[in-house]
């Protein structure tokens, strides 16, 4: 068996993944799923001890399942797609995202925001232990699950209504969840019960896109080159010492160069935000917060003066 | 988790293997050796059988 024919209701995961895994008895009801990661590291979510955690929560689930969630109406299947019939047949996990944002633009329903899949558990403030998913290890000061009372320590029980005993657990409740609203979220301390909700605003879905095989064709090329400033340099230019920023050199690259960018001109930011760090901080932060196509400003200090260049992204 | 019951916990579920881009023949070939199924019904009957949960991985090529 392999994606395609899979039904996608049923085996609804990260295509963007290279290996994922599901928990589920004859009867199809799902116990958990265990995989993921996120841009830093494909590694840096799963470990062995974190899979064994979640089989043993699965057979625990097993000893009493609850009964399997409905499936209306006709499977969903990889292949079915509108997209996938101009392909060459082969069809690899990641073509299900690119096969429904194809239909979807092609009937005028695509929404920027479909992009925000999987958020992190980070995105609402918790850090959760790599090795016992279910186990908070971190909560971000201020963020939702700051204000919904979670402490490090605390064992998540539902997330979104769903059982959590990993990350995928965790990120597929997230992917699930409203784009703005209430997030139901349960937890046991010191042998307690506890429930809350996670109120988060428009926009906490968006994570770190670029290491999604299905997004390459979204994702801008900033194609400038040229150095790092010196320390002696922004010092001149009245730069903050932290601060990103680079010089272009003499090979000014065409899509560039039709926005007025010069040889020499020093690159300081994007739409009016400064970036700390180096020059590879300041174009990562254009690939993870742009798309082919958006317009944007490039901020550039020219002869010690500043200049604003209207840019599309290609 | 202990040693012995890890031992129970692998052999008690039913594995499932699904490649997204590999020649399925000489998947076959390499996933039955080491006891899993290659074919979703199949591992569902067997796991109705012996009642045991299933394990499936979905494993991809990018």
């Amino acid at each position: 068996m392999r994606i395609a024919g899979a039904d996608l209701r049923l085996f609804e995961f990260d295509y963007d993944l290279t290996w994922y895994c599901f928990f589920l008895n004859a009867d199809e009801t799902v116990y958990g799923r265990y995989g993921g990661r996120d841009a830093s590291d494909a590694h840096a979510r799963i470990s062995l001890k974190g899979l064994r955690y979640a089989m043993g929560r699965a057979l625990e689930a097993h000893q009493a399942p609850p009964k399997p969630e409905p499936r209306p109406g006709q499977p969903v299947r990889a292949e079915d797609f509108a997209a996938a019939k101009r392909g060459n047949g082969c069809i690899h996990c990641h073509n299900v995202n690119e096969y429904r944002r194809a239909d979807l633009k092609a009937q005028g329903r695509w929404d920027r925001d479909e992009l925000w899949v999987y958020p992190l558990p980070e995105n609402v403030g918790l850090t959760l232990d790599v090795d016992a998913g279910d186990r908070v290890t971190a909560v971000r000061p201020g963020s939702p699950a700051d204000r919904a009372g979670l402490k490090p320590g605390d064992r998540l029980t539902r997330l979104a209504g769903r059982p959590v005993a990993s990350f995928a657990d965790a990120t597929h409740a997230l992917h699930k969840s409203p784009a703005e609203g209430s997030i139901p979220v349960a937890w046991e301390r010191a042998g307690r019960s506890h429930a809350a909700a996670l109120e988060v605003a428009a926009g906490w879905r968006k994570t770190n896109l670029t290491w999604r095989p299905s997004m390459l064709d979204l994702l801008p090329a900033v194609p400038f080159s040229g150095d790092d400033l010196t320390g002696e340099e922004k010092k001149q230019l009245g730069l903050a010492a932290g601060r990103a920023a680079l010089r272009q050199d003499k090979h000014v690259h065409s899509t560039l160069k039709a926005a007025g960018v010069r040889s020499g001109d020093v690159v300081i930011g994007f739409d009016g935000r400064a970036v700390d760090g180096a020059m590879e901080d300041l174009l990562g932060h254009v690939r993870r917060n742009y798309l082919v196509g958006d317009k944007i400003t490039v901020n550039v200090l020219r002869d010690g003066k500043p200049v604003d260049l209207p840019l599309v992204l290609k | 988790m202990t040693r012995r019951a890890t031992t129970r916990l692998f052999v008690s579920l039913a594995a499932l293997t699904l490649f997204g881009a590999t020649a399925p023949a000489q998947t076959g070939k390499l996933v039955t050796k080491y006891g899993w199924h290659t074919d979703y019904d199949a591992a569902r009957a067997e796991a109705r059988r012996t009642g045991k949960p299933i394990f499936l991985v979905f494993r991809c090529e990018p």
